[in-house]
């Protein structure tokens, strides 16, 4: 028997009187909630506002200590740099004086309208006052010189050589170039290179190898200082590790000649050969030669321009030696060149530093021998050397040119490919210099055949189309029996979607088609040019390798003597009298 | 000896008498003559004493006249063989490499070491090619 269980429907008025007054205290929650959200987001909006204040108010503090010890620094660097002036005045006070004198005598010999006598005196009365600066004997010997006092002027010569070797050995070199002694200052001027250290030579030294290239020192000075030079260079040859370095020095300053192609060559190569890049790297190393040969060629061409401006440039720099400061001088000075920055800084202590570290760093800039001479040989724009120490500095490095040229035409060969690819749309195929034309033209016709099979035989009706076509057929039928139009319709259009389906497939096959018979037209074109474009590239190479021989060749014609030049300065007329 | 030396000393020039023994190599009668081959690779030993055995080339790739056909022939020194190549034919793929070098005209054959080239010409002047 079974059970049955009666449930008497349940007064459930007070539990819902219940729930409804829960909701509206969830309600009054909810608002006090959202309430106090808002109290909270005014907060946080006012907390936000009193860090931006206290920010700014920090930064305004920032700034004030900032301006504060900047005024001091630049209070204290007004009064400091008066203390070292005092300081320098009384320390090396003269040696201005003898700077200042030395130059004018020179300017005043030139113009020959000062007496030889109060020459002698106003010097000696230096040589009183400037016990250790290297100047003032050397100023002695010039005065003695122009009054033919031969052995005062060779006493006073020992004692400046005595004090500072370097600058005393330039300083004779430059004051008898400009009287016109050549055999004197081509002495003085191998004495200075001799004492010099060839892997830490001052940038300057470009201008006096140039001189010497030019014939401005004479043949004398020529013949005396590619002496001098070849000691060096044997000296850095015998140090390890600079053969490589030289070598490597030259590969990147021979590569950086290197032209690029242009955008419109080998088009087809570019878009249908999957290495163009190594194709571009080698066809570019292959012009270097042509390049590099145009450019050495163009060293050795022509006369050489007239070195009047580079006499000027050496004059110059007699002046400059005679105005710049001495050793002793030097941290003095740095300490008023640092005072006098944090005053045109206005107290900024960091900006000047740098800007003294900035001249400093270019003062103290050297370089080697062989970097002077590699960056004259190559970049002479950016080293400042005329085209006569061009020649003068290719003509020394021939030998590693050589080596340097060797070692990256081998390494182009090397990586020239021997097999081209090609990649035309899903079509891959490979040719070493376009023979196998009519081989990759079959290749490629029936690589299109067998695709289009294959893309062909993808297209087919899937299962729900035939599955309409059943079912639409069935329900027609049977729509039919019930004479019930709805199912007809219904049954129609299953089979109507069919014969679309179908349609719609004939329409995807004839475009395929299309699109096979279009590569089929234009693939076996596109292929053809790409091959002509490999000929062509073999071709171009190979023209551009020739010319590495005839460039050996070429440095091979190339020696030092033949390119130290012949153009002298005829120096100071007003000095030979 | 550091790399630095070993590629200085592989950078100088080659011995007259080394060039003519290496020139042999495209004789045929060599591949069928285990004592022609040894010669070989005793006189590369004797032009690099100081190089240590491992250091040595592992072969040589030079330019095949034999035919038409031929493009280059090796010299395999750790397998003791030397063999023509047809243009057609892969060498094998550490002296693949030196191929196309060892091909060109100006080169008379190339040494093939682990990770350098050496292109030889025939006045003995070398290229160091860096891999």
């Amino acid at each position: 028997m079974s059970e049955e269980r009666i449930i008497s429907r349940a007064d459930l008025s007070a539990i819902e009187g219940g729930l409804a007054a829960l909701g509206a205290e969830v309600g009054t929650l909810a608002h006090s909630v959202n309430q106090v959200g808002n109290k909270v987001e005014e907060m946080s909006e006012e907390v936000s506002s009193t860090q931006k204040t206290l920010d700014k108010l920090a930064a305004d503090f920032e700034a004030f200590v900032q301006a504060d010890l900047m005024a001091k620094e630049l209070q204290l660097a007004q009064t400091r740099i008066i203390e070292v002036r005092q300081l320098f005045e009384k320390e090396f006070g003269q040696y201005d004086e003898v700077r200042r004198l030395t130059s004018g005598i020179l300017q005043a010999t030139d113009l020959g309208i000062v007496r030889s006598d109060t020459i002698k005196r106003l010097s000696e009365e230096k040589m009183l006052t400037s016990v250790r600066y290297w100047l003032c004997p050397g100023l002695i010997s010039l005065s003695a010189w122009l009054s033919n006092d031969r052995p005062l002027a060779e006493k006073a010569m020992v004692e400046a050589v005595k004090r500072d070797d370097n600058k005393a050995s330039l300083y004779f070199a430059l004051i008898s170039r400009r009287g016109n002694r050549r055999q004197a200052s081509a002495a003085w001027l191998q004495r200075f290179f001799s004492l010099q250290d060839p892997v830490d030579l001052d940038r300057e030294l470009v201008v006096l190898i140039d001189a010497v290239a030019s014939g401005v020192f004479g043949a004398e000075g020529r013949s005396l200082c590619a002496r001098q030079f070849e000691i060096w260079l044997k000296e850095l040859s015998e140090r390890a590790g600079f053969t490589e370095q030289q070598r490597d020095r030259w590969s990147q300053a021979l590569a950086s000649k290197e032209p690029s192609l242009r955008a419109d060559e080998y088009p087809y190569l570019r878009k249908y050969c999957p290495i163009w890049d190594q194709l571009d790297a080698s066809l570019r190393g292959s012009r270097l030669h042509k390049a590099l040969h145009a450019f050495f060629e163009n060293i050795f061409a022509g006369e050489i321009p007239s070195s009047a401006s580079l006499a000027d440039a050496v004059d110059e720099m007699l002046d400059k030696l005679v105005t710049d400061y001495d050793k002793d001088e030097l941290p003095m000075r740095r300490d008023l060149q640092l005072l006098e920055f944090i005053i045109a800084e206005k107290g900024d202590k960091v900006a000047a530093q740098r800007r003294c570290d900035v001249v400093k760093q270019a003062l103290e800039a050297k370089q080697s021998f062989t970097q002077l001479i590699t960056n004259a040989a190559m970049h002479p724009e950016i080293a400042g050397a005329t085209k006569a120490s061009q020649r003068f500095a290719v003509a020394m490095s021939r030998d590693w040119i050589v080596a340097a040229h060797d070692d990256l035409t081998a390494k182009n060969r090397a990586g020239v490919p021997r097999d081209i690819p090609i990649k035309i749309e899903s079509w891959d195929g490979k040719t070493q210099a376009g023979e196998n034309e009519a081989e990759l033209l079959e290749s490629i016709k029936s690589h299109w055949i067998a695709e289009e099979a294959k893309r062909i035989a993808t297209i087919v009706l899937s299962p729900i189309n035939w599955v309409a076509l059943v079912l639409g057929g069935l329900v027609t039928v049977y729509g039919l029996w019930n004479k019930s139009p709805f199912l007809i319709i219904v049954g129609l259009a299953g089979i109507g979607w069919y014969f679309y389906g179908k349609w719609k497939l004939d329409q995807t096959k004839v475009q395929v088609q299309t699109q096979f018979n279009n590569l089929r037209e234009t693939s076996p074109k596109i292929l053809k040019a790409v091959l002509a474009e490999v000929v062509d590239w073999r071709k171009d190479y190979a023209g551009g390798d020739a010319q590495a021989d005839e460039l050996r060749k070429y440095f091979g014609s190339i020696t030092t003597e033949q390119h130290m030049l012949t153009s002298f300065d005829a120096g100071r007329s007003v000095l030979n009298k | 000896m550091s790399k630095a030396e070993i590629e200085a000393r592989l950078r100088q020039k080659r011995s007259a008498n080394y060039i003519r023994t290496m020139t042999q190599l495209d004789a045929g009668c060599h591949c069928q003559d285990p004592r022609a081959v040894e010669a070989l690779i005793a006189a590369i030993q004797q032009e690099l004493p100081e190089v240590t055995i491992d250091k040595l080339p592992i072969g040589i790739v030079c330019r095949c006249f034999l035919g038409e056909d031929y493009e280059v022939h090796t010299l395999d020194r750790t397998g003791g063989i030397i063999q023509h190549y047809r243009r057609s034919q892969a060498l094998p793929p550490l002296l693949e490499r030196a191929r196309s070098l060892a091909s060109h005209s100006q080169y008379l054959f190339v040494e093939v070491y682990v990770d350098s080239l050496v292109a030889v010409r025939s006045n003995g002047e070398t290229s160091y090619i860096n891999q």
